[in-house]
């Protein structure tokens, strides 16, 4: 892919994050909130300002300096720059922001970044081979035709992946409760649950 | 989201010490972010409670366990997912389990908390939107009576019609006896943890008449911290929504019953999202005690006794109409589970 016209939109708006997390405002906000909690010395308070925060994302340690308020998924797309979840209800309700968290599909939306921890954050991206090469989940999504705008598809594919994990034989009931947390407007759920089906049956044998 | 500090304490104690009504305790953080992210909520604190231990001789704060006569102890932590999965929830209180699988989404399961759950504020559109005047935000009227309110309460609805969005609320509150562990720290004092337990079917819930700001009677500086559930083996948990996916119940009923040979000995009937706290229907309990295991009729009595005294607004009068069919069908799924 290549950058057009030099700045492109992303890379416009997370110029603005990045002024916002180091400007004056965050250390204020850091100072104002260890006078408040100095009776709970102990207990590490951290924020309101920008606060380091690593996330392990893909298999590449990321050391970001976000507020505690940054979700999971405006840590990924817009500090990060991995843009395969979606923003798209912002309340859990869609399931376009699905990550897996070591292996468990939950929403990035619905999550705070600071919460992560030490858990392994695993995107649509990382769902690829090495060399970028797609997945067999990914390629039954080609092979059966189960995308149609694709909003939704990374989502889907990640949730479906979690899914697959946690019970890899699955009948079409076990798939159509397990991707019910992704909405699909265009409809493509009979297909989508094909290549989920499919990616078991090839997964069963080892393939 | 309005900014806020995020303060990370490793013992209960220290939890308990920050806790106040703007220092707010977060699990999985569901409703509390929805909340925020709608400007309903602004705490200046997140508490995390994710890195807090077990507290020593208490019960515990995670996992599912089977305690000597057979009760089921549920920290608030455990995750819906695992309540959904758990076999000995499945075992010794199936309702419980059918409470968490119906809700929300597979994502929000894995995440969401019993204690959140449980905690959780009303889904009226009108409490969730800042624009709008709302008693249960310290507002002087209900625009909700006049308004959009076709999913709201049908019982219990003269001041506030914002009905309790809690699944495991109406399971917990069908099981005889079930209560709540909570702890607070003592004021003043090293840390001394305060326990409390509180039947649920005795004063947890708060009607809006009572004080329409807050739904549970707990404290801010109070945490919720395990479920107590006694075995109810032949029960069940039945909802009725618009969507099966991330829809909060129309209506919804919890049905325990005590089964001696082919006789229903005892029933608790609990009804959900039809008032601004779960129900317990007596009429609806009343109509199968001493009636036979499979006697229909029974089973449409009670179904209809459970809509006496319904005060349906202009526009939910169909919500009696689900309420009776929900019943009926979870006195059936009970039934079923009967050996």
């Amino acid at each position: 892919m290549t950058e057009r016209r030099g700045v492109s939109r992303r890379g416009f708006l997370k110029g603005l994050g990045a002024a916002a997390v180091t400007g004056p405002v965050g250390f204020a906000g850091i100072a104002m909130a260890a006078k408040a909690d100095e009776e709970a010395a102990a207990v590490p308070v951290l924020g309101p300002g920008a606060t380091p925060v690593r996330l392990k994302v893909n298999g590449k340690v990321h050391d970001l300096s976000i507020e505690p308020r940054v979700t999971l998924l405006d840590a990924l797309r817009d500090t990060i720059g991995l843009t395969g979840p979606k923003e798209v209800c912002d309340r859990g309700a869609c399931g376009g922001c699905t990550v897996l968290l070591d292996g468990m599909a939950v929403c990035g939306c619905m999550m705070l970044a600071i919460d992560v921890g030490d858990r392994e954050v695993t995107t649509v991206e990382g769902l690829c081979g090495p060399d970028g090469a797609p997945s067999d989940l990914q390629q039954q999504f080609v092979a059966k035709d189960a995308l149609q705008c694709g909003y939704c598809t990374c989502g889907m594919v990640t949730a479906a992946e979690g899914l697959l994990r946690s019970k890899p034989v699955l009948s079409p009931d076990e798939v159509r409760a397990g991707i019910s947390g992704n909405l699909c407007r265009c409809g493509t759920y009979t297909r989508i649950v094909e290549a989920v089906i499919a990616t078991s049956a090839l997964r069963r044998k080892g393939k | 989201m309005k900014p806020f500090s995020y303060a990370r304490p490793t013992t209960a104690a220290d939890v308990l010490k920050l806790l106040s009504p703007t220092a707010r305790p977060k699990a999985g953080g569901n409703d509390l972010l929805d909340l925020a992210k709608r400007g309903v909520s602004t705490p200046a604190t997140l508490v995390d409670l994710s890195r807090i231990s077990v507290q020593e001789g208490g019960p515990r704060f995670d996992g599912v366990t089977v305690a000597e006569g057979g009760q089921l102890e549920i920290g608030a932590r455990v995750t819906l997912a695992q309540i959904a999965a758990s076999a000995d929830v499945l075992r010794i209180f199936p309702a419980l389990a059918d409470a968490a699988a119906a809700a929300a989404t597979p994502q929000i399961r894995n995440v969401a908390t019993l204690g959140g759950n449980l905690l959780q504020r009303p889904r009226c559109a009108y409490f969730r939107d800042p624009f709008f005047d709302c008693l249960k935000r310290g507002g002087t009227s209900c625009p909700a009576r006049d308004g959009v309110h076709d999913e709201m309460a049908i019982f219990g609805n003269a001041k506030c019609c914002a009905t309790h969005p809690s699944n495991l609320a109406t399971a917990l509150l069908a099981a005889p006896q079930a209560g709540l562990a909570t702890i607070t720290v003592e004021i003043g004092a090293k840390g001394g943890l305060v326990w409390r337990t509180v039947e649920l079917s005795d004063g947890f819930f708060v009607r809006p008449e009572d004080d329409p700001l807050i739904e549970a009677a707990i404290a801010p500086g109070e945490l919720l911290w395990a479920a107590f559930v006694p075995a109810a083996p032949v029960s069940a948990y039945v909802e009725i929504n618009q969507k099966q996916s991330y829809d909060w119940a129309s209506v919804a009923c919890a049905v325990v019953l005590d089964v001696e040979g082919d006789k229903i000995a005892d029933a608790r009937i609990a009804l959900g999202a039809v008032a601004p706290v779960p129900l317990l229907s007596e009429p609806a309990a009343a109509a199968l005690r001493g009636k036979g295991l499979r006697d229909t009729a029974a089973w449409d009595a009670a179904a209809a006794a459970a809509t006496q005294g319904a005060t349906p607004l202009a526009r939910n009068g169909h919500k009696v109409r689900q309420l009776r069919a929900v019943v009926r069908r979870a006195i059936e799924a009970a039934v079923a589970r009967s050996k």
